[in-house]
């Protein structure tokens, strides 16, 4: 095993900034359960949603601003 | 040609279609086509002033996602399922595809909520949303085949919970998620090839009834658009 082991090494300066390796983290709450990545992602998917939304388009006037 | 040779592009004996040439089903299909779906509206070379929103980029970038899927899928079918195990260049397209899937999933749930919050199925686009719909829930029996066809001890772990769920809803019988040659021919062709073929009729489907419009600030004008039938 210790070739695939050298043949998968990450050398360093490619490596994650959060070691992505390790055990999930979970947020538990009540009947709420839900792994610390899972609710990174949702969140992250809310922002951008709501950025997509909300953040002005190059070159096109704001809805308000349209004649 | 000589004078005497028959001209292979007229019908004999008219100088247009014929009425043998009308019963051919090429030129039916052919007019049917093109009357759904004249050339520009299948290429139009602009779209209307609403789409320069952020919101409506997000089908796009699922498209993006999926072509990167599909070509490092390729290159991984190619070589093998086995060879990222003891390959750097195998591990790279490994990783290239799952966060390729990680971002098609990201996006595509995006593009849906967008769409799901502007009631994108008004205006007689009934079918471009139930495409979409359908897209999505056979993207994910798409994705589970892929963890399960990983050859580790996280595909055997996914493997096992599976098969409890499949036979827990009695289909168990037809997808054994412990045959791995099952499970990846269903990874690499058959769900691939549905989720292809429902996303160029989804996008064909856009072509053809336009990219819908945003909600109107107007109550009222919504309502009453939609006692029309135009919402």
């Amino acid at each position: 095993m210790d070739h695939i082991h050298r043949a998968l090494s990450v050398p360093p300066m490619l490596a994650a900034v959060f070691n992505l390796n390790g055990k999930a983290g979970y947020a538990h709450w009540h009947f709420f359960d839900m792994s610390v990545p899972n609710i990174i992602v949702i969140v992250l998917a809310l922002v951008i949603f709501a950025i997509a939304l909300f953040a002005p388009f190059p070159g096109n006037p704001r809805r308000k601003d349209r004649p | 040609m000589s004078d005497a040779d028959p001209d292979p592009q007229q019908a004999p004996g008219a100088a247009g279609p014929d009425a043998s040439a009308t019963n051919s089903w090429t030129i039916g299909l052919r007019r049917r086509l093109v009357g759904a779906l004249p050339p520009e509206k299948l290429l139009p070379d602009g779209q209307p002033a609403y789409v320069a929103s952020w919101i409506y980029i997000f089908g796009v970038l699922t498209l993006s996602s999926l072509a990167v899927i599909i070509g490092s899928g390729t290159i991984l079918s190619l070589k093998g399922p086995g060879w990222w195990h003891d390959s750097g260049i195998g591990h790279f397209f490994n990783s290239i595809h799952l966060w390729s899937v990680e971002l098609f999933f990201f996006f595509m749930l995006i593009h849906l909520w967008g769409k799901y919050w502007m009631s994108a199925w008004r205006g007689g686009r009934a079918r471009v949303w139930v495409t979409g719909a359908v897209t999505f829930l056979v993207a994910i029996p798409c994705a589970l085949t892929g963890y399960v066809s990983q050859q580790n001890f996280d595909a055997q772990w996914i493997s096992t919970q599976a098969k409890d769920a499949m036979n827990s809803i009695g289909i168990g019988s037809f997808f054994n998620l412990l045959n791995f040659g099952q499970i990846y021919g269903y990874h690499v062709f058959l769900l691939p090839l549905a989720v292809v073929a429902l996303v160029i009729a989804h996008v064909l489907l856009v072509r053809r009834h336009g990219v819908v419009p945003p909600l109107p600030d107007d109550l009222q004008e919504l309502l009453s658009a939609a006692r029309r039938g135009n919402a």
